[in-house]
């Protein structure tokens, strides 16, 4: 009896503890999930965003001390300008100019999405930034070396201190400390959204409401509203590139079914995230077009939607592109929050 | 402060509760001579090897009691790496009267294989982390021997995967006679029974290859 008496005493006195540890971090950081749209993926309850996170998380992402030798940020390859992909480069450069094996893929809206990287190889956002830390073609640190390398860091170990609690720092706390980041990428107020959303003042122009029909008739089975993915994987025919030799998804399930099979990006930001596809093989968005209307190659694994011949007429192909460019949104391109010194300027 | 302040009351808990300590020992061997990086192995193939690393995870340990009872181990994951040989003795908060079987499994379960960035044993710098794609690696067994026509004449068996049909977790049930210490052999030489090192040396993706090695895997346990 005594015994059931203390350890009831004891459970509420660590319930005590345990519920202050969780609620210091500071002010709660909320997610917004415009109407319409489905639940995040990503479980925010293993990881309550804080505005301490956040800043931390953006501090990681911009800070080159992620590399092995001290030279390259995420940021590098994710610029904000060009919606956090890396802008002029078809394949993405890393340590020494080395240069990778894709395209580095725009970083928005990430937590919608049930897989990461072109052959959704990664299952989680948290993961993912395992990739480029210890590819030898990209950051090339070690984890354990890295983790290291933080703890020696007077100025990290406060941050992390603040954004968990912390100020032991492990990888589990520098990858949830990048998803604080990433997880807060996110994109919704283009001008299609706010015309979706019926507000004042803002319509289509004839070209792109033409544009938005032609979109809804060949090309949303796959680039689906409101997310502009459906996050299959799907061969849009383009031929392989016999020097890079990327069948896409098959590497990861080693099905021949897959072969050539890539997962449907997203086209939010479209206009700035050039060069495109999972090779960056074109610059220009008529040059996706080109491809859509004249150069699929249809092997077995093509998407059936895409076996028979898009036709577009020139005048079809600009409304197309000036409806893509609807999906722009300002607000994301050029807010500060994301920006490299927000946990400078923001310090309290 | 107020973190040593917790585990100080959740030891006292502990302590309050006052249980009994199950030893569960894995000992990892070749044949029947302790396993060790620096010696040479004969397998029943007649490859001559060396082993530079061994390593495993075990997890969802439960132990079957005679009355039917089940004890079973809260974030059950434990790695077991020959370069730390303590990591093979694990101590569970469970009776250690009348136990009757153990069961648990080699590798990371699915659920845990997508639950983003784990801790402890679970840490992906721990180097059995798939990067490009995302799972733990259940078992890793790494060595050189003459009989590959390899770089640096080296093997290397990275065994995991938690998606079908490449999904490598399997699951052992082991009867038990004396309990307080149950003594697990891990027998390597059986690892190396069905395999050809000259033919077979380098698995490191989750493949129909991989789970025929998983599959021999299971079979590297026996009691003591
Ligand atoms: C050397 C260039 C490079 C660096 C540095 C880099 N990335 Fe990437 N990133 C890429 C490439 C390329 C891809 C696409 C990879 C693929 O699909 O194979 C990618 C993909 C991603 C994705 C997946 C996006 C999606 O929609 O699937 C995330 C998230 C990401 N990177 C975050 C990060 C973070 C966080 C860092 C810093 C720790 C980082 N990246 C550093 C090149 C880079
Ligand atoms: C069958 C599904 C499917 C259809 C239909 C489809 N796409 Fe795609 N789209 C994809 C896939 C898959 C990719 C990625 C291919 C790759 O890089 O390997 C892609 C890539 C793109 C990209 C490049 C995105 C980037 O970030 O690099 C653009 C732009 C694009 N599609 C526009 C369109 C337009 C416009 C249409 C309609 C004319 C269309 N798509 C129809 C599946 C489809």
């Amino acid at each position: 009896m005594r015994i059931k008496k203390t350890y009831i005493v004891l459970t509420f006195i660590f319930a005590l503890c345990a519920s202050f540890a969780f609620f210091s971090p500071g002010k709660n950081t909320k997610i917004i999930v415009p109407k319409g749209w489905p639940k995040p993926l990503y479980d925010f309850s293993k990881n309550p965003l804080t505005e301490e996170g956040f800043k931390l998380g953006s501090a990681l992402f911009y800070d080159p001390i992620l590399s092995h030798d001290n030279t390259i940020s995420c940021a590098s390859c994710h610029l904000p300008f060009t919606a956090f992909t890396h802008a002029d480069h078809s394949l993405s450069h890393g340590i020494g100019g080395k240069i990778g094996t894709r395209n580095s893929t725009a970083l928005m809206n990430l937590i919608w999405s049930p897989s990461f990287m072109w052959d959704g190889g990664v299952n989680n956002l948290e993961v993912q930034p395992i990739n480029p830390l210890t590819n030898p073609l990209e950051m090339d640190s070690q984890l354990p070396e890295l983790v290291l390398e933080l703890n020696q860091s007077p100025k990290y170990r406060k941050m992390f201190y603040r954004a968990f609690n912390d100020s032991v720092i492990t990888s589990q706390l520098l990858l949830k400390a990048l998803a604080q980041f990433t997880s807060q990428l996110n994109t919704y107020n283009s001008k299609y959204d706010s015309i979706m959303r019926h507000e004042k003042n803002v319509a289509f122009t004839a070209s792109e409401k033409n544009g938005y029909a032609l979109f809804k008739k060949n090309c949303s089975s796959c680039h689906t509203e409101p997310l502009f993915t459906n996050y299959s994987f799907q061969n849009n025919g383009l031929p392989i590139d016999t020097f890079l030799m990327d069948y896409g998804r098959m590497k990861i399930t080693q099905n021949s079914k897959d072969s050539l099979k890539f997962r449907v990006p997203t086209l939010r930001n479209i206009e700035f995230s050039a060069p495109y596809f999972h090779d960056g093989r074109v610059n220009k968005l008529k040059d996706v077009l080109e491809h859509y209307t004249t150069g699929i190659a249809v092997g077995p694994t093509v998407a059936e939607s895409l076996k028979s011949k898009i036709e577009l007429t020139k005048q079809e192909k600009k409304d197309l592109i000036a409806f893509l460019k609807t999906l722009t949104d300002k607000y994301f391109m050029y807010n500060s929050r994301f920006r490299y010194n927000y946990s400078e300027v923001a310090k309290d | 402060m107020k973190n040593t302040l917790c585990f100080l009351l959740l030891a006292g808990i502990h302590f309050v509760q006052a249980q009994d300590i199950l030893h569960l020992k894995f000992s990892p061997e070749f044949k029947n001579a302790a396993l060790n990086t620096d010696s040479l192995y004969l397998t029943s193939k007649g490859d001559s090897i060396r082993i530079s690393s061994f390593r495993m995870y075990i997890s969802s340990i439960e132990v079957i009691y005679k009355n039917g009872t089940t004890f079973k181990e809260k974030n059950s994951y434990h790695l077991l790496d020959i370069d730390d040989i303590s990591s093979f003795d694990l101590e569970l908060p469970a009776s250690i009267n009348n136990v009757q079987k153990i069961v648990f499994s080699i590798g990371v379960d699915s659920l845990a294989s997508v639950s983003g960035a784990l801790g402890g044993d679970l840490d992906p710098g721990k180097g059995m982390y798939w990067a490009w794609q995302s799972g733990y690696v259940n078992l890793k067994i790494e060595g050189t021997s003459p009989s590959c026509k390899t770089h640096k004449s080296e093997f290397g068996f990275h065994i995991g995967g938690y998606m079908h049909p490449f999904y490598a977790l399997r699951t052992i049930t082991l009867p038990v006679a004396n309990t307080k210490e149950i003594e697990i052999n891990i027998d390597l030489a059986r690892f190396f029974e069905n395999i050809d090192l000259s033919k077979s040396n380098s698995i490191m993706i989750p493949s129909k290859e991989a789970m025929k090695i998983a599959d021999s895997c299971a079979k590297i346990f026996s009691v003591k």
